[in-house]
């Protein structure tokens, strides 16, 4: 209960200096947000009118208890990038669940993909297989997700044709071409964890293969395959939980450069051109909801941990 | 057995050599680049605009006729040298933190993780978005903040051994024999990090060229017309098409240059 | 209870290791039997082959490691030569293995009841109740008491010798014919080693299970065994029945085994001559000598000024590392109100298990724990002699491996004290280091390798050079033989009572392993859970413990005969 109760502080914590630090970071940009959102023509008073709209003139500390009352119910602010009046959170809003889709299906190849093969790779230990394998995900990690995304696009578009490049689809209008369309980029984003994944997945079996519990299990008379699952399996993957729980925040900043790739209109891509056309109440807004998202599942994946490792219940 | 080889009697695994022969490929075209190019990198040539691969450009031309060999060349020495001055940064920082932290524990040590779980918690890629979304784009720009990001990995990894080798007699030892904290911290106990420190720099080099590839390819790195591998690509994402070529070059280069360096690292895990 | 059944019969066993190209002998040529309900033990220093010998016996050598020759029979089969699935089969219900370190050998995350129902329901079939109560029997059995919550608790939650009680239960569940017990009470305190091994040989008397015991420590087999092999370097010097073998040895490998057994006051006999109490005793008597007080108050003591160190009333405390952000800082207080001292050229051992505080005493002593109430006053004076600096106490530590910094060369280790603490000059500093390297008995030659290219007994020579090095008048030392073979530990004891006599050191012993002491100190002192329980000359201790612990002390050291 301690131990939940650290956590929760932490946590809680955590997201409020996440809050501080990313709405202090754009207030010391120089320029000034008012011209910025009207224009070079506008008039003084102009500029004036829009400051005292929205609460430029107020301290900091004011700002961001406004800025933060509205964030908690979504609301962000205007944006600036486009001609017309939009609210930030709605543009969020709408580039939310490409991002999500591609998140969640990376991770789900990740998982599904990473752990018979890892399991595979260990049994395979000091064989001729092992040390392909083990070249195949060295060559894997190396390459990055965009270039991936590119050879993909130039293999399996372009040249095979089985899906057309560029060619993405609202979920809403056709689910089934969204999906056919969202797993090749999700490929480009999964491959690299992929092998990541089986690399530490089957150093955390070969680990524990080692170790004494093992030959105990041993002298019982058990079977191999019954030691691997019963034994050994539980315990080398529990490190590979807060693994996969970092992976997610590799995800996202992997899926912010595939969707560049594959055009996907997605957060990454509006963070990026919220960035260059200076775009600060976007920027803010989809740093606060990444880095929230990723600090909230850390949490709930040390709560897992405590549940799943009686040493760690010991607090 | 995994493959070893023989070397003048000692053995080696065979990833290991693979990986010593392709870093030193990869570093002898980049540093041949710092003195010669085939052609000059930067020379337009309307002419030859997006030609393929031939005996004349290896590997063909890009959208302004310029040999693209020369380009990676060039490129990949710039970002080589980003990528050593961000692990250099991170890792100098890094470990003085790291070591103060792990060596003197208390609160700051306590608050000073705090920080640093909530930094790792975040995408580098992100945090280096914010950093050049606040103080503008360009190869100084992100040298600095890649360098601060990658702080945190090299403090948290130096900081964990030294948690566990103060407690070593070793160092009692060196206490009763009257040295100072500073001492006991970089000179006892530094050296003892080194295997864990030495492929960290290996593996921080890898990321810092993969994240330089990124953030350049996102149009938020080195800018033109200074060549990097990562701005080359995203220049040739729009000609993949019709020039498909123009994205291989770099790509391969990165992909070469960090799979040297893995097999390398690797090795030396094993050894 | 001995039926003279052969259950188990090596022949001519030939084991060896592939190193490169060349197979290296591990075993070689052994042969020996096991009879029904016997206990036969294994002796023999590290690198004898003895744990690869039960590794053989229970078919679980590692991958790297090949059987060359020879035949395991075991109930007329041959174990190396059956097929794996049988001897699978035969593994936990006839053979069954009790390990050394009883914390990496169960399973973290599995409760103890998960772990040694197990091996029930591997090799038997009953209702699911009644697993559960076969088990918390079988722990019950093994003198755990709550047995019932043992069975729910993890490992990490049990002491020492509880864990290892809970693995013999494993063991003996399903009634092997033979356990094989490797070194199962080295890691263990040596109150619960006797204890331990008593319960060993209570299930053997119970069940008429034939017991395989391995250890390096001669006194272990001795309690328990019925029979003995000793093993060097792969081959069988010598094996006979207890008794015989070490009141009689006829190797000259055993004889060296024996003699180097620090064994007081006594010829090689290890067990006490009543006789020789008897006079030792009248004799002291007789003289008018009365026995002195336990502990000696420092203010009677006239000549104050041959006091080096004086303790008095002290309290040590010991504080968790890392002091939390909320919450407070836990601090135990290990020693409580402490008082003794030391006269130069004594030398003193202060024993105590683990958790008697003794390693928090001596940090304290020295310096490495500034966290005391009361005095510790150091005299050391001005040195005679050549040098003429003031020297701190110095330390030599237990673990030989961790005390030496592995990426220095043994010149640097040696040159540093000398480095922060004098003010000579490199040319007289190399001086200094070669003289002392000679002094502790290596050569100038192993000033250029690295601790791990020096043996155990190696790497604490240069320990101890260390810490003379700066000249002290005081050392403390800290289990300084404890992880070393029985050998090496006669001659590094040999080399510390030397350097005594030539420097005029006075040392502070501090150990769990009484045998130790009776050989090295003038006055011994117990500790018990951070006081003084007793405290006299050694040999008055030997002969006339007086606390109750001292006596359980003595008598788990199998230096005094025990019922």
């Amino acid at each position: 209960m301690k131990y939940t109760l650290k956590k929760s502080v932490t946590l809680i914590v955590s997201l409020l200096i996440t809050s501080v630090l990313t709405f202090t970071a754009f207030q010391i940009i120089p320029g000034d947000s008012a011209l910025n959102a009207l224009g070079m023509d506008a008039t003084e008073e102009q500029l004036e009118r829009y400051r005292e709209e929205m609460g430029l003139n107020k301290s900091l500390p004011v700002r961001y208890i406004n800025w933060l009352k509205g964030a908690l119910k979504g609301d962000f602010g205007y944006s600036t990038q486009y001609q017309m009046q939009m609210k930030a959170g709605t543009l969020i809003k709408e580039r939310l669940i490409v991002t999500i889709w591609l998140a969640v299906m990376s991770f789900l190849l990740i998982v599904v993909i990473s752990i018979p093969l890892g399991i595979f790779s260990a049994g395979k230990k000091n064989g001729i297989l092992d040390s392909f394998i083990t070249l195949i995900t060295q060559f894997f990690m190396s390459v990055p997700p965009f270039f991936l995304g590119m050879l993909i696009t130039l293999i399996f578009g372009i040249i095979l044709k089985w899906f057309t490049p560029g060619s993405y689809i609202n979920p809403g209008e056709n689910f089934g071409q969204f999906l056919r369309f969202m797993i090749f980029p999700a490929i480009a984003v999964a491959v690299p964890k992929i092998a990541m994944t089986v690399k530490f997945l089957r150093s955390s079996l070969l680990r524990e293969m080692e170790l004494d519990y093992v030959r105990t299990a041993k002298s019982k008379g058990m079977t191999k395959a019954r030691i691997l699952i019963r034994h050994i399996l539980k315990n080398a993957l529990i490190p590979v939980i807060t693994f996969l729980a970092m992976m997610l925040a590799d995800i996202l900043a992997g899926a912010i450069l595939v969707e560049q790739v594959f055009n996907l209109p997605g957060l990454g891509r509006l963070l990026v051109s919220s960035i260059s056309n200076r775009d600060y109440a976007v920027v803010q807004a989809i740093i606060l909801y990444i880095v929230s998202v990723v600090i909230i599942i850390n949490f709930l994946v040390d709560l897992i941990y405590q549940w799943i490792d009686p040493r760690v219940k010991r607090d | 057995m995994k493959k070893m080889v023989k070397i003048k009697g000692k053995t080696y695994h065979l990833n290991y050599i693979l990986g010593l022969v392709i870093t030193s490929l990869v570093l002898l075209i980049v540093i041949i680049g710092f003195f010669y190019t085939p052609y000059d990198p930067n020379t337009m040539n309307a002419a030859l605009k997006n030609s393929p691969p031939s005996l004349m450009h290896p590997f063909g031309t890009d959208n302004f006729g310029r040999d693209i060999l020369s380009r990676v060349m060039v490129g990949a020495g710039t970002t080589y040298v980003i990528a050593v001055s961000i692990v250099l940064i991170g890792a100098f920082f890094g470990t003085v933190v790291g070591a103060l932290t792990g060596y003197f524990g208390g609160w700051l040590d306590e608050v000073i993780m705090r920080f640093n779980d909530v930094l790792t918690a975040i995408p580098s890629i992100l945090l280096a978005l914010v950093f050049v979304s606040i103080f503008g784009t360009g190869t100084y720009n992100i040298i600095f903040a890649l360098g601060i990001l990658f702080v945190p990995s090299y403090a948290r990894v130096v900081r964990s051994e030294f948690i566990v080798l103060r407690e070593r007699d070793f160092v009692n030892n060196a206490k009763l024999m009257g040295a100072g904290s500073l001492r006991i911290m970089f000179i006892h106990i530094l050296p003892n990090t080194r295997n864990v420190l030495i492929p960290a720099l290996l593996i921080g080099f890898n990321n810092a060229v993969l994240a330089e590839a990124g953030l350049s390819y996102l149009g938020l790195g080195v800018q033109p017309p200074q060549a990097s591998l990562g701005r080359m690509l995203s220049e040739a994402q729009s000609y993949l098409l019709d020039s498909p070529w123009y994205a291989l070059a770099p790509g391969l280069m990165i992909i070469l240059t960090v799979l040297g360096f893995s097999l390398i690292s690797g090795g030396m895990g094993n050894d | 209870m001995t039926n003279y059944e052969t259950l188990l019969s090596v022949e001519n066993l030939s084991v060896g290791v592939s190193d490169k190209r060349k197979i290296n002998t591990v075993i070689d040529n052994i042969s020996f039997e096991v009879k029904k309900g016997e206990i036969i033990g294994i002796v023999g220093e590290s690198g004898s082959g003895k744990t690869m010998t039960a590794l053989s016996v229970i078919g679980l050598l590692p991958p790297s490691v090949k059987i060359l020759s020879g035949k395991v029979n075991f109930h007329g089969k041959n174990l190396l030569t059956i097929e794996d699935k049988e001897f699978r089969r035969l593994r936990g219900s006839e053979i069954s293995m009790v390990f050394q370190d009883s914390m990496t050998s169960f399973n973290p995350l599995l409760t103890i009841g998960a772990q040694v129902e197990e091996m029930l329901r591997l090799h038997s079939k009953y209702e699911k109740e009644e697993y559960k109560a076969l088990t918390i029997e079988a722990l019950a059995e093994v003198g755990l008491s709550k047995p019932q919550e043992i069975y729910q608790k993890y490992p990490h939650q049990l002491s020492g010798g509880m864990r290892q009680r809970a693995m013999i239960a494993m063991a003996m569940i399903t009634r092997p014919k033979l356990v094989i017990a490797d070194e199962p009470t080295t890691a263990l305190d040596v109150t619960t080693q006797s204890k331990i091994l008593g319960l060993l040989k209570k299930m053997n008397e119970k069940h008429g299970t034939s017991i395989i015991l391995i250890s390096h420590d001669l006194r272990v087999i001795q309690s328990i065994c019925d029979r003995a092999i000793v093993m060097k370097d792969g081959k069988i010097v010598e094996a006979g029945p207890t008794q015989e073998l070490f009141s009689d040895p006829e190797n000259e490998y055993t004889k060296k085994l024996l003699a180097a057994i620090p064994v007081p006051f006594s010829k090689n006999s290890i067990m006490s001559n009543d006789i020789q109490n008897e006079i030792f005793i009248r004799n002291l008597e007789r003289s008018g000598n009365t026995l002195k007080k336990d502990i000696p108050d420092p203010a009677e003591q006239k000549n104050r000024q041959d006091d080096i160190l004086m303790i008095k009333n002290l309290n040590v405390f010991y504080s968790e590392n890392g002091k939390r952000l909320l919450g407070k800082r836990s601090r135990k207080q290990v020693i409580h109100n402490m008082t003794f001292s030391v006269k130069q050229g004594e030398t003193l051992g202060i024993v105590g298990e683990s958790g008697s505080g003794k390693s928090t005493l001596a940090k304290a002593i020295v310096g490495l724990n500034k966290e005391i109430e009361g005095i510790i006053n150091i005299n050391d004076g001005a040195t005679e002699g050549l040098v003429s600096f003031l020297s701190k106490p110095q330390m030599v530590f237990q673990d030989p491996y961790g005390s030496l910094n592995p990426t220095k060369k043994i010149g640097w280790i040696l040159e540093e004290p000398l480095k922060l603490q004098t003010k000579l000059k490199k040319k007289e500093r190399l001086a200094k280091v070669n003289e002392i390297i000679r002094e502790v008995g290596l050569s100038t030659e192993h000033l250029k390798r690295y601790p791990s290219q020096l043996s155990g007994g190696q790497r604490q020579r240069v320990a101890i050079a260390a810490a003379l090095i700066v000249n002290p008048k005081l050392v403390i030392l800290d289990e300084p033989v404890s992880s070393l073979d029985v050998t090496i530990q006669a001659q590094i004891l040999r080399l510390l009572k030397d350097l005594q006599k030539k420097y005029n050191l006075t040392y502070v012993f501090i150990s769990h392993d009484l045998n130790v002491f009776f050989q090295i100190c003038d006055r011994v002192c117990v500790i018990y859970q951070g006081e003084i329980v007793e405290m006299k000359e050694a040999k008055e201790l030997f002969f006339r413990p007086d606390h109750e612990y001292t006596k359980e002390l003595l008598k788990s050291a199998m230096l005094i005969k025990g019922d």
